[in-house]
């Protein structure tokens, strides 16, 4: 899957789930925790959209900002992760 | 339309055509540290709380009291039923699910002391069908679904023969009862040491049962609780996380109301508001008069308390609320209201005898409530209970009233319809859009643009 196409998943993911989300521009958005669109439940959603969607298993200890918040850093996360498959 | 703020009165000169609104008492946190031993100290609290208790008992018709199975409603119910001679008949609610029931302890409280006890069952669905009446008796939009037993309880209630209720609100604030006042003491301890491994895990002991907040890698939950400078100035520190969270439904309303809102900061308002000696309290005294300054008055007593209970014609007395009881708990240290982090701490020591050990030791539960799963069945078809979800919340109801961002509504509701997981966040976002859809409809109410 190209760059592009994740990227498109998850902006779709975002809007259609997280209130927040729609009212910014997600991909020019640094940081979702700073922002407020990621919340406590927000990240648990968002990591079962990954598993789902990739066809991946995101471990605990990659469950960190790093990888999951921002548009840039999911991309590279899922490469990265399906590289590895 | 304007609300009478507690402890003020009003004036209204009909000669001269003034109205006058007058402050009588405001709550006083300052301490008063007379030295007394904490034996002491819980005997006095005990000896003031039965003379509360007692003079609530003065009707000329027989008076119940709610037991929820946690401390506050015990410990009314041990001393009307431990050291009056009223014989004492109390009500609960329960529900199905065992994240929200509390029956184990009501039973425990029930058998401890022996009074005649009814309890009504609320099953999910059911606060589905309870709500457009909750929203009518309350007359405000709700962010959370738990009037809605309320209503039940005081209808079981007043079909037992009962006009009047002894309750067990307002213990919390007084006496230093709920997570928030903890979860801030937490909040200031870490940052006192920011890199610390172990101080955030204590926010996991604080909340066991919210299953999203203990699955939380260990890097989110510092992100959700970081601790700017700026934050440890305010005077809203342990107010600040949720009010910030609250403050994101707004991303519902629509372009003309959030024009109207933009230059409103209700934080500039109420800080204007505080008392000059605000600055002076503890924190936990501080976060106390937040509490029962906005929360307790506006929603505990008002749409959760008194409003559900005069839905059946109920009649709610409050012996924690005695102004002797808010006066002596408002002179207590913090240290005594909350040692270490245990919540209460001098309630517990002052009604030892009046309730089992199960209640004096159980972790507190918050009282909450099934939120959007009581409006949707399996496939996200509106429940049988509440068939009038699907009219209130399709595209053109949600133009007409004019107070929406549709596209953004429609989103909200059909993830919630998706049935997936849902944050706090999304069950206040939901129950505030439906509660207010039922408040315009049910009292007719033209609201926005269209007239």
């Amino acid at each position: 899957m190209t760059d592009i196409e994740i990227k498109d998943q998850f902006n779709r993911f975002l809007v259609d789930n997280f209130m927040l989300a729609r009212s910014v521009d997600i991909v020019a958005t640094p940081s979702f925790l700073e922002a407020g669109i990621i919340d406590s439940t927000g990240v648990l959603e968002l990591v079962q959209f990954i598993e789902e969607t990739f066809a991946l298993s995101v471990k605990d200890e990659e469950m960190m900002p790093d990888n999951l918040d921002s548009l840039a850093n999911l991309v590279r996360f899922v490469q990265t992760k399906t590289a590895q498959v | 339309m304007q609300e009478l703020p507690p402890g003020h009165n009003v004036v209204v000169d009909l000669a001269g055509q003034s109205v006058t609104v007058v402050r009588y008492w405001s709550l006083d946190y300052t301490v008063h540290d007379t030295g007394e031993s904490e034996q002491a100290r819980a005997d006095a609290l005990f000896s003031v709380l039965l003379d509360a208790t007692r003079l609530r008992l003065r009707a000329d018709v027989p008076v119940g009291a709610y037991l929820s199975g946690g401390l506050d409603s015990s410990v009314i119910a041990g001393l009307i039923a431990r050291h009056t001679s009223t014989p004492l008949e109390t009500f609960s609610v329960t529900f199905d699910e065992a994240e929200y029931d509390e029956s184990g302890f009501q039973r425990d409280v029930v058998t401890h002391l022996g009074t005649r006890h009814r309890s009504i069952r609320c099953s999910t669905a059911e606060i589905g069908g309870q709500f457009s009446d909750v929203v009518w008796f309350s007359e405000t939009p709700l962010v959370r679904t738990a009037a809605a037993p309320m209503l039940k309880l005081a209808g079981l209630v007043r079909d037992s023969g009962y006009k009047v209720v002894l309750t067990g609100e307002g213990s919390d604030e007084m006496l230093g009862g709920y997570d928030l006042f903890k979860e801030a003491k937490i909040r200031r301890f870490w940052a006192k040491h920011p890199s610390s491994k172990l101080r955030p895990l204590l926010l996991k002991r604080l909340y066991p049962y919210m299953k999203n907040l203990q699955a939380q890698p260990e890097a989110y939950l510092r992100a959700f609780f970081q601790i700017g400078d700026s934050d440890l100035q305010s005077p809203f520190f342990s107010h600040l996380p949720r009010w910030r969270l609250t403050q994101q439904l707004g991303s519902l309303f629509s372009r003309d109301v959030s024009a109207q809102l933009a230059g409103h900061d209700p934080l500039e308002e109420l800080r204007g508001r505080l008392p000059a000696a605000f600055s002076s309290w503890d924190p936990l005294a501080q976060a106390q008069y937040l509490e029962a300054t906005i929360l307790l008055p506006g929603y505990i007593l008002s749409s959760q308390g008194d409003r559900m209970a005069m839905g059946h014609s109920v009649e709610g007395r409050l012996p924690f609320l005695d102004v002797r009881v808010m006066e002596l708990a408002g002179h207590l240290p913090a240290t005594v209201k909350m040692k270490v982090l245990d919540e209460k701490h001098l309630l517990k020591v002052a009604s030892r005898e009046l309730v089992p050990r199960s209640v004096l030791k159980r972790h507190k539960q918050p009282y909450r409530a099934p939120e959007s799963q009581s409006f949707f069945g399996a496939g996200g078809t509106p429940s049988a209970s509440a068939p009038w979800v699907e009219e209130l919340l399709n595209t053109s109801a949600l133009q007409t009233t004019g107070l929406w961002d549709v596209p953004a509504a429609e989103k909200l509701v059909a993830k919630v319809r998706r049935g997936g997981p849902l944050g706090v966040k999304d069950n206040m976002a939901f129950v505030f859009l439906l509660s207010t859809q039922l408040l315009t409809e049910r009292f007719n109410a033209t609201v926005g643009g269209t007239p």
